[in-house]
Formats: structure tokens, sequence, C-alpha cells
């Protein structure tokens, strides 16, 4: 309990010291943290309640390229309370569109392979499936003289998934589309950095 | 901007052929061959939709897709069995099998009428043992059931829904096995 209330306080006096220190070099590469909520869905669940994601994104040229990790959560209301855990990491390119000093607009292209987890401990079923995943993403971004930058996205997530007869017949119900909206906070790190 | 506004603009496009590319996607499935997921059955008779008047003009021929073909059909029993069973006892002429994944499920009827009430009916043999094999399975088995399809419009306000029931009759076709194979 104390270790965790160190690193906490830790985090916390390194984070405001960065984020209070303004930066005007070249910035160079970020990582992220972002939450998202479903907003609309085609899948054999229906149901996903977050999102959630962290990544890093390297400036090569004027391109962003990176890799992530996000998992999606969901879990059913009332006796059947099944749980799905929708694990998907990816490689990303970002694309700049818009920019001016105080706002930037760029699209995301992901590709990647997902991992879904979905279990009942009531009637002792577990199932794991899997396939590649895309995303294509809409990031307005709030740019900060501080380290942090916050962002919004809107995405749409496609999974198809691997044949598994047991798990479905039909080709619908192997394709998992989401749109989602989110927010997210990035730290930014500079040329000077790597000094 | 102008470059900006035609490049959202066919974002949007490409994201709605994208999501509606499913909703127009025909998939077949052989009712009778493997064991199919209640899921799986409930799309393919189009149960998890509205019918509108204006695109779906031809609702007969969505209805005689499934309507009288037998089907197999996989699931588990649905928990308020025992609860109906503890009301109706050997008069219970229906029960829900669900899929667990998503809470979809489809009524299974015991008698000969398709009615899937619980109006007093006589009871049979082959429906006394269909209870009663319900009754002796653990409730985490998987239940296997083969059975006729029963495909009908129910009129909504302003659309209707398709529903379906399958019937079963004899004992011999419902069987559970206690590793769940979704």
């Amino acid at each position: 309990m104390k270790t965790t209330k160190i690193i906490l306080i830790i985090s916390v006096v390194i984070c405001t010291t960065l984020a209070k220190t303004e930066i005007f070099a070249q910035e160079k590469s970020d990582i992220y943290l972002e939450l998202s909520k479903p907003l609309l869905e085609y899948s054999l669940f229906n149901r996903y309640i977050f999102d959630a994601g962290t990544g890093y994104n390297a400036k090569i040229n004027r391109l962003d390229v990176g890799a992530s990790l996000n998992m999606t959560y969901s879990k059913l209301k009332g006796e059947y309370n099944t749980q799905t855990y929708f694990i998907k990491p990816r490689v990303n390119i970002l694309l700049p569109i818009y920019g001016s000093n105080l706002t930037t607009f760029k699209i995301k292209f992901g590709l990647g392979y997902s991992v879904i987890s979905i279990n009942n401990k009531k009637y002792e079923f577990s199932d794991l499936q899997q396939g590649i995943n895309a995303i294509l993403e809409l990031k307005f971004n709030y740019i900060t003289k501080t380290r942090f930058d916050y962002y919004f996205i809107i995405n749409y997530d496609y999974t198809f998934l691997n044949k598994d007869k047991d798990f479905t017949q039909l080709d619908y119900y192997r394709n998992i589309h989401l749109v989602s909206f989110g927010i997210g906070a990035k730290l930014k790190f500079y040329e000077k950095d790597e000094k | 901007m102008k470059k900006m506004k035609n490049k959202i603009v066919l974002l949007i496009t490409i994201i709605s052929v994208i999501l509606l590319t499913p909703n127009c996607s025909k998939d077949d499935l052989v009712l009778d061959q493997d064991y199919v997921t209640v899921s799986d059955l409930k799309h393919y008779c189009h149960c998890d939709r509205n019918t509108s008047i204006f695109f779906d003009t031809d609702v007969k021929t969505i209805i005689e897709q499934c309507n009288n073909k037998e089907v197999k059909v996989k699931g588990h029993i649905d928990n308020e069995f025992h609860k109906l069973f503890l009301n109706y006892g050997y008069k219970l002429n229906s029960f829900y099998l669900r899929d667990i994944r998503n809470r979809n499920s489809i009524c299974i009827c015991l008698n000969d009428d398709f009615i899937c009430s619980y109006i007093d009916t006589i009871v049979t043999s082959q429906d006394s043992a269909i209870i009663n094999k319900i009754l002796n399975s653990n409730e985490t088995d998987m239940c296997y059931i083969k059975g006729i399809l029963h495909s009908y419009e129910l009129p909504m306000n302003t659309s209707s829904k398709i529903e379906i029931n399958i019937l079963i009759n004899n004992a011999d076709d419902i069987f559970f096995k206690s590793d769940i194979n979704y």
C-alpha cells in the first residue's frame, strides 16, 4: 500500500513538472492514452461498454508511425453475465490533413490481429476467437505549449474473425463493426530530449 | 478548406458503405446439417430486425425461407424453465432456448399446434419424457434440439417483426452435452 502511494506521488510530480515546462523544440515522438465509447455496433455481442488504449508514435517526415494496444470490454447484464475482452494490438500510420498553431486534424490507419476472449463463470463457458483488425480514425488534436496534448477521436473499427463453425456458421457474425467516440491525452517527446 | 471538406465527405461515404454492407450480404445456412446457434438461426430467419412495408415488400418469401423446415439448433435451457415447471408441472408446453453469449432466445413448443402458450393441453408421454430429460440435465449443459421451424409475422405499429418457434415432438430429438462448444 505504501509503495503504491509513493509510486503515485512520484508519477504525479513527474507529470506536473513535465506538463509545466514550456517546449518550443520539434516534436519527435509521443505516447498516448485514450478512452472511447462505442456508439454504433454490428456484431454477435452488441453491447460493448468501453475501449481503452495506449500507444507510441514516432515522427517520420510528415507521418506519425507507431504501434498501439487497445482493449474493448463488455458484460451482459442480468443472470447471463457473459464477459467479453477484445484485445487489439495494431500498427498505425497517422496522416495530417489540417494543422494550425492550436489544432491539428489527422487521419489514422491501423492494421492488426485481434483476440476475443468470451467467458461465463456461471455456465463454465469460455471461448477464444481471433481475426484481423483494421481501424480508420479521425483525430482532432488540441495543441498546448506543455508536454501534454489532448484530443478527440472518432473511429471505425473493423474485425474479421477466422472461420469457426462452432462459434457461428454465418459470415455476418464473423464481421464486427464498431464506431466509437472518445478522448485521449498524449505525452510529447522532443528532439532536445534525445540529445 | 474545400479539399478538407472533400476528404471528410469521402471518408463518411467509405464508412457508410462498410457499415451497410453486412446488412445486404446473403448468408446461406443449412438448417438440418450441423447444429446451428440460436443467434445464427434468428439472423438467418430475419428475426433480429423489423420488417418495413417500404423495403420488405415480400414478407411472405422471408417467412417461407424458414417456415416448416427441419432444423438442428443448440443453446442453453432458459433459467425460467424450473420456475415455470413449478407452476405448470407436466402441462408446461413451451420453454426457451438461449444463446448465453448475447441472450438471444427461441421458443421451443412441445405440442403440435405451434402455440407456445400455457393453455391446458393433453400431456403426451413424449412431452413428459422431454420435460424429464431437461429436469435431469445440468444447468451448464449445452442442449441440442432437432425440430420443425414455424416462422410467422408479428404486426407492430408501423412495421412488423418475424418470429420463429421450434416444434419438438419426440424425446429422442433433444439431448444434452456437458462440454460447451459454441
